[in-house]
């Protein structure tokens, strides 16, 4: 094939080339050791050459590039100690679309809730007055419905998304934590409670933003389309729907604001935030420190991958 | 140089041919002998001067100029000392007992000369009909007339009740004032058809034609078929019940200020609509008085509506929208645009297929077990949980801190941690 053949002549060329450039390098050195290097430099050379002409379509070199990534990581790693990837990158996105929908929805909101604060006019005008500033609630509202909908879908369809739900329904070891962790603070006692892939906090946390967002599409979707819901419910339905869309905003701010930035923001440990959301990752300390359970089950699967591996 | 020579020697001259001449009265070119001088003056005795020139042809131009100057000035002879006061009561009777009676008229007969006289709005020698383009009392010079006077603020200290001179001149950027002004229009309200001419006198005396029982009667001349509508409201049956605070047209447009409904400024403009109406429906006593339902103003800017027209939403529905303008009723008149059968189609003008539906609840909720049972609930709900919520969060996060700090404090394990 005269694809083939244009491939191999470059691989000639390029080693052609390789050896050029060693013999100038390898001067000056023993012979052995000018060998050794030779060959390493040779071979690493090659790999490269090689990885990147294999790779026929748009998608395989992505693939190549991203396990080239890898290799720089693991070369990282070991400086570092190793990272956890902690939530994948569809975890990530999600989250990303979630907190870009409710700044949106925020921002626009509370203006009409505070209508006399002073900043609220300010805020309204950023966006160039009230009839802009629906629009964009409206756009953050169809951010967050689709957020909900790729969640939902995420939990039923995904391992992992399957996996991360079933270990998010509060169990009664949370109480146990929480009572542990109280008297920690207060100094009873030394260590803090063990937590595993998802602490109490966290799962506080997961499940104010469900009841948040089934509470505020929910309500909110009444409110868009009054002409609708006001075929088959009185309007008092709606002045209910338009409180608890009012009321749920306040609470869903007020959890985001003292809660969740507190956990990952303002905590001492944290502040001011860290880069999880965007690379998902924790490093070893972090894991060991923040989730001792899920970091040695982690370890108890690789010590029984590798066991089977050299049973086999 | 010559000039007060020849005067002087003609004046001489006049004296001698006067005498014999008796009772004969001089005529207009006798008088224009000296008065078409333009430097004759005469010094006052502040040590100011007056002109005393005559412009002859703006005499022959005016309304009166067939006639001749002894018709007005009856003890003039030539040479003459200061004339007595011309009065125009001899020809102008109605229009001279009327002005007798009015604002200006009264403080005359006191001795106070700043006032206008007939002179101060037509004119001495060069009065012309209304009707002339170029009299001082056409149409479209009245205001330029009156607000010589009112505009003055030199004037406004001296007189304790003269109205205010900035409201006065406001006249001038109102829609009246800007048709007559900007546009050039004919039809439009200038001072003269509210305040009347001769028998003006302030809006508080009974007999103003500005007194408050009689404005929606003078708009409605210009206005007569807002003037009917206005007459079938509640408001105007209230005005014409006697109640004197049943609102009047100037209550909610202003008087010197009227505005188009499109001008932000206008009271009556969709954004200042809610305030205007609430200058009487949010008060205390009248809300009493009339037994009116409270709270509608706060519970309308505590709506949707409300919020979104205080922002400049001009589309958001206001007070009119929904209750109408001039033909306001009670919502228990079964022709209320806000009666219950009358709901779906006032509320489909902006929401479309509105339907029997958007009758069942108070368009004006009010939070309280009675009137808003459901959104009091849940309000109540929250009041709660968020109350108890952010405790908690609270005691969290401060028993937190406070951990980390103690045990920094005390160097026990656990402390604050950094990465190694």
């Amino acid at each position: 094939m005269p694809e083939d053949d244009r491939k191999d002549a470059t691989r000639d060329a390029v080693e052609r080339e390789i050896d050029a450039a060693l013999k100038e390098q390898v001067t000056g050195l023993p012979p052995d050791q000018a060998e050794a290097l030779r060959e390493k430099i040779r071979l690493r050379v090659r790999k490269e050459v090689e990885r990147d002409l294999l790779a026929r379509t748009a998608s395989e070199r992505r693939a190549a590039a991203r396990l080239a990534r890898e290799e720089r990581k693991k070369e990282k790693q070991a400086e570092e100690g190793e990272l956890f990837q902690r939530f994948n990158r569809n975890f990530r996105f999600q989250h990303v679309v979630m907190f870009t929908a409710v700044i949106l929805l925020i921002i626009t909101g509370m203006p009409l809730k505070f209508p006399n604060f002073i900043l609220s006019r300010f805020v309204i005008n950023f966006w160039g007055g009230i009839q802009n500033s629906t629009i964009v609630h409206r756009i953050g509202a169809g951010m967050l419905i689709y957020f909900m909908i790729h969640h939902f879908l995420y939990t039923v369809l995904t391992r992992d998304g399957r996996r991360d739900f079933w270990l998010l329904i509060p169990k009664p070891g949370d109480a146990k934590d929480i009572v542990h962790n109280i008297r920690h603070f207060l100094g009873k006692v030394p260590d803090k409670p063990r937590f595993g892939r998802f602490s109490y906090i966290e799962k506080f946390d997961y499940w104010a933003v469900y009841w948040g967002c089934i509470i505020m599409i929910g309500s909110g979707l009444f409110l868009w389309f009054e002409s609708i819901v006001l075929r088959f419910l009185p309007k008092y339905a709606l002045d209910v729907a338009h409180e608890m869309h009012s009321d749920e905003a306040m609470l869903a701010t007020l959890a985001i604001v003292i809660w969740h930035f507190y956990n990952v923001h303002f905590n001492p440990d944290r502040f001011p935030g860290t880069l999880l959301w965007w690379h998902g990752q924790l490093s070893e300390h972090e894991m060991k420190e923040e989730h001792p359970l899920e970091y040695e089950e982690i370890l108890a699967r690789r010590a029984g991958e590798s066991a089977e591996v050299t049973n086999r | 140089m010559r000039r007060p020579f020849l005067s002087a020697a003609l004046i001489a001259a006049s004296l001698f041919l006067a005498v014999p001449a008796g009772a004969v009265p001089p005529g207009v070119g006798e008088c224009m002998d000296c008065h078409g001088d333009k430097t004759i003056e005469m010094s006052l005795p502040g040590g100011q001067t007056v002109s005393l020139y005559i412009d002859l042809q703006a005499y022959r131009s005016s309304v009166h100029g067939g006639g001749s100057c002894v018709t007005c000035h009856a003890d003039a002879s030539a040479p003459h000392e200061k004339l007595k006061k011309v009065s125009c009561d001899k020809c102008h009777g109605d229009a001279g007992k009327s002005y007798a009676g009015s604002a200006h008229g009264k403080l005359r007969a006191k001795g106070i000369t700043d006032v206008p006289g007939c002179d101060g709005c037509h004119g001495k020698h060069d009065i012309r009909r209304p009707k002339d383009p170029v009299a001082r009392t056409f149409r479209l010079n009245i205001a330029a007339t009156c607000l010589r006077c009112h505009k003055d603020r030199a004037l406004e200290p001296r007189y304790q009740h003269l109205p205010d001179q900035k409201l006065l001149a406001a006249y001038e950027q109102s829609v009246h004032g800007m048709a007559s002004k900007k546009s050039g229009l004919l039809g439009s309200a200038v001072c003269v058809d509210c305040h009347g001419n001769h028998a003006i006198l302030p809006g508080d005396q009974p007999r103003s034609a500005t007194h408050r029982q009689k404005i929606p009667t003078m708009c409605g001349k210009c206005h007569p078929g807002i003037l009917d509508q206005y007459e079938r409201s509640v408001h105007g049956k209230g005005m014409r019940a006697g109640i004197a605070e049943s609102p009047v047209c100037t209550d909610c447009h202003g008087e010197h200020t009227i505005a188009k409904i499109g001008d932000p400024s206008s009271s009556v403009s969709p954004r200042n609509i809610p305030k205007t109406c609430s200058g009487c429906h949010d008060e205390e006593g009248i809300s009493t008085r009339y037994a009116l339902p409270k709270k509608r103003f706060s519970s309308y800017m505590d709506s949707f509506h409300g919020i979104a027209v205080e922002y400049g939403m001009t589309k958001a529905a206001n007070c009119s929208s929904c209750h109408g303008v001039h033909d306001i009723l009670p919502s228990s008149d079964p022709a209320s645009t806000v009666h219950k059968a009358n709901i779906p189609k006032t509320c489909g003008k902006c929401h479309p297929n509105a339907g029997p539906n958007f009758a069942k609840g108070a368009v004006h909720v009010e939070v309280s077990p009675k009137k808003a049972m459901g959104v009091f609930a849940v309000r109540l709900f929250y009041t709660i949980f968020i109350t108890a919520l952010v405790i908690l969060f609270v005691l969290h996060v401060g028993l937190d801190l406070y951990g980390r700090w103690d045990r920094k404090r005390s160097g026990a394990p656990g402390g604050k941690e950094r990465k190694p």
